[in-house]
């Protein structure tokens, strides 16, 4: 079981160089990428259950292959492209988590990349692609597009309180000199990385040649309840976490 | 019930600012001001609540609650009525921005992120505030969507924020691995009983390297200056409150400094580089807006080095002495430039002519008598005041260093003066000395009723003096090697003056030289830039071999 639950989470949570075909395939995937983002940490986090503690060989790798995913995002075309190399960065870190950490965690870490998905869905339907040369302007041309990818990019670089930024929380250990490092290299990458893309997409003056056609009501109501969970889950489990010291004080 | 409330009614008028004012200006700046004035009323209720009850706990929820002391009332008091001002400001500054609405909105949440971290009772509360100041930061700061210069600029502020809310964030783990909680004043009570953890001075170290990177302390200092392309109103909060942050963090983790000393000797000496380097660059500025983001610099320097040498209070003090004075600075720079622009006669740099052309306006005083006032009369005033309001200056190293920067700023003060070389000199010195005097005066008194208010424990601070002294006889030496350096420099610059040359001949290239770099800001950004543009270089290649793998 324990053999089968490293070959599911080596390609669920992907560790280089078996990232470079995850990675591939969710260049290929287009619109069932966002079940992509979805599923494949949920089972991820699933398998990795079944494994008592990863070898500190896996760690490692788990560590690189994240520092690689956020150093080549920062020069990512694409916003697609971009969210695939966050994406496996911030999955890989996955397996830091010590064992025991049941599959719900998955969903939670996988709820930013789901509205990260989205968003890009309908900027490609809207302009043909979500190629950071050709698309400018969304934060003037249409507002309420350009506020909900503001918001996707921001759940996914870690910005408090974020379920990413709960996941980056969850995995520092502050006397470990070395994975704190990496892990800060990481960090900074999605940061980075994440304010290009949003100086390319977002800002700038719109462009004269391209329709510029916003969310509807209904759709930006169904993508602002989704923002409010990605943020709300993390501030949720600030308020357990706070909640189960207090406790542990009292005790 | 006032703490509860306060950091939420900005959240709030930040939401409904954005949902009901974006189809009028009028509605929108009436929402944000209305609750402005609501935030600086709230805040005031929290001063009278804590000078009747003291320092108190009080939570919403497990998470956010909020620890009301000294130091989080003071501050949320100064920063509710900077907001308020800098609202009012607004309104009429950004008539007919494309942005309206989301600018009000930002400043609203701007506000709400400072507040949390001010008066936050848990430290990851108070972590998630510090991280929100730099992202809404970066959007104030790229409001103009169209401008792509202040995007760039922008983007440098969030990542030198992103670098330094990480060693806040490790120093927050450290805390919490001791005391297993994230509460502040249990921490607090942990850190004061004694029960001190091994890696405390680690701890220290952490959290005045987070306080750089939010004070723009030397080398993360390049964003502040470059960040003019902002509008105005958010450069005066910018300058007035956010800076300062760095002031208050340190303030707040004193408990750490109780028993860590490396930290403050690092604060100190980063600050001494940052102080005279942000106040050389000011000196060489064209831009006005430039010069006084370099003169925060400089302010913020002495601000960390206040903090260095163990003077806590008086750094809270200076921070919002300056932020007061630095916001009217900015406001008013705009009608400066205004009426700038409708008069053609832009007079030559002052200090281009000192260093290049060696042109010295004239006097007609001997430059003795000139020398021995520069030199003695500031060091006179400086002692004196700390007589008058009973302060034992030469008990405490700190204060000895502050009095020595008294004395070198007061002889700064007096020798622009003398280069003026106006008619009635004598009578423009009187005038300067009283006010010199009124400063040093008010600075020393208020300085001193500052720390009562914060730091009423004498142990407490005369503790955190100590730690952030040196060796007696090093100390000694140093003063007096300074000392001798400063009188000496002095002599030369008036004997020089005198002589029509502001140095020998052979020492002009260097001087020049100087000038090239100093003009170059010590090419800091240009190192920035270059390691920036080799990174996304080197993601690129690594992009392209990999494809899209």
């Amino acid at each position: 079981m324990e053999l089968l639950a490293y070959i599911v989470c080596t390609l669920c949570l992907p560790l280089f160089p078996l990232s470079m075909g995850v990675s591939y395939a969710l260049g290929k995937l287009r619109g069932l990428r966002t079940i992509a983002f979805l599923l494949l940490p949920l089972a991820g986090f699933f398998f990795l259950g079944f494994i008592e503690k990863p070898p500190s060989a896996v760690l490692y790798i788990s560590l690189f292959t994240s520092l690689l995913y956020a150093f080549r995002a920062v020069s990512a075309e694409s916003l697609s492209r971009w969210g695939i190399y966050i994406f496996v960065s911030a999955v890989s870190l996955l397996w830091l988590h010590p064992s025991g950490e049941k599959s719900i965690l998955g969903l939670f870490y996988a709820l930013p990349f789901v509205l990260l998905s989205l968003s890009e869905r309908l900027i490609a339907v809207r302009f043909g692609s979500s190629d950071l040369r050709l698309v400018r302007g969304i934060g003037l041309g249409a507002p309420k597009l350009g506020f909900i990818t503001t918001l996707s990019i921001l759940g996914v670089i870690g910005v408090p309180t974020s379920t990413t930024f709960v996941e980056f929380l969850n995995l520092l250990e502050a006397r470990d000199f070395f994975r704190s490092l990496i892990l800060s290299g990481v960090w900074f990458f999605w940061g980075w990385s994440g304010v290009k893309v949003l100086s390319s997409i977002v800002f700038g003056s719109p462009r004269e040649d391209l329709s510029y056609e916003d969310l509807n009501l209904r759709g930006s109501l169904v993508l602002i309840v989704l923002s409010a969970f990605v943020f709300g889950a993390g501030y949720v489990f600030f308020e357990v976490l706070s909640y189960l010291l207090g406790w542990r004080g009292e005790l | 019930m006032p703490a509860i409330v306060l950091p939420f009614l900005p959240l709030l008028s930040g939401v409904l600012v954005y949902l009901f004012g974006r189809d009028s200006e009028r509605k929108a700046y009436r929402i944000s001001l209305f609750f402005s004035f609501l935030t600086a009323f709230v805040s005031l209720l929290l001063l009278i609540a804590y000078l009747r009850e003291g320092s108190f706990k009080v939570g919403l929820t497990p998470f956010l609650s909020f620890y009301i002391d000294a130091l989080s009332v003071v501050m949320a008091v100064a920063v509710s009525f900077i907001s308020l001002v800098v609202h009012a400001y607004s309104i009429r500054y950004m008539q007919d921005d494309e942005g309206y609405a989301r600018f009000f909105a930002l400043l609203d949440l701007m506000t709400f992120s400072i507040l949390i971290t001010v008066i936050a009772g848990n430290l990851l509360l108070m972590f998630v505030g510090w991280n929100l100041i730099g992202v809404i930061l970066y959007f104030l700061l790229s409001h103009n969507l169209r401008f792509e210069q202040a995007h760039r600029f922008g983007a440098w502020t969030f990542l030198t924020h992103r670098i330094g809310d990480l060693p806040l964030l490790f120093a927050i783990l450290l805390l919490f691995e001791s005391y297993g909680t994230f509460e502040i004043d249990k921490v607090r009570e942990g850190l004061l009983s004694g029960n001190v953890p091994d890696n405390l001075e680690l701890v220290g170290i952490l959290v005045v390297l987070s306080a750089f990177a939010k004070s723009a302390q030397f080398p993360l200092h390049v964003w502040l200056p470059y960040t003019m392309a902002g509008p105005t109103p958010v450069s005066a909060l910018m300058h007035a409150g956010i800076v300062n942050a760095g002031g208050f963090l340190i303030n707040r983790f004193a408990p750490v400094f109780y028993h860590a000393e490396y930290g403050l000797h690092l604060a100190f000496w980063v600050g001494l580089i940052t102080a005279i380097l942000g106040s050389t660059l000011m000196l060489l500025q064209t831009d006005i807006k430039k010069s006084l983001g370099y003169s925060t610099v400089g302010q913020m320097g002495y601000m960390i080095m206040e903090c260095g040498v163990g003077a806590f209070a008086l750094a809270i003090y200076h921070l919002i002495a300056h932020g007061i004075f630095k916001a009217t600075l900015f406001m008013g720079s705009g009608g400066v430039i205004h009426e700038a622009r409708k008069d053609p006669n832009i007079p030559e740099d002052e200090v281009y002519s000192f260093f290049v052309k060696r042109e010295l306006p004239p006097t007609r005083l001997p430059w003795i008598v000139f020398a021995l006032i520069t030199v003695s009369v500031p060091l006179i005033i400086v002692l004196l005041a700390h007589l008058v309001a009973g302060v034992d200056v030469f008990k405490y190293q700190g204060a000895l260093i502050l009095l020595f920067f008294g004395w070198v700023t007061g002889a700064q003060t007096i020798f622009s003066i003398y280069k003026l070389g106006a008619r009635s000199v004598y009578k423009l010195l009187l005038f300067v000395i009283l006010s010199f005097s009124v400063v040093v005066l008010g600075y020393v008194f208020i300085g001193h009723s500052f720390e009562k208010f914060l730091y009423p424990d004498k142990e407490f601070i005369e503790r955190i003096y100590h730690n952030a002294g040196i060796h007696p006889t090093v100390f000694e030496l140093q003063i007096i090697l300074l000392t001798v350096v400063v009188a000496l420099g002095w002599l030369l610059v008036y004997y020089a003056n005198q002589n029509r040359d502001v140095v020998m001949p052979k020492f002009r290239s260097l001087y020049v030289a100087l000038y090239t770099h100093l003009s170059r800001e010590l090419y800091v950004a240009d190192l920035y830039e270059a390691v920036a543009k080799k990174l996304t270089e080197l993601s690129s290649k690594l992009n392209r071999s990999l494809r899209w793998l």
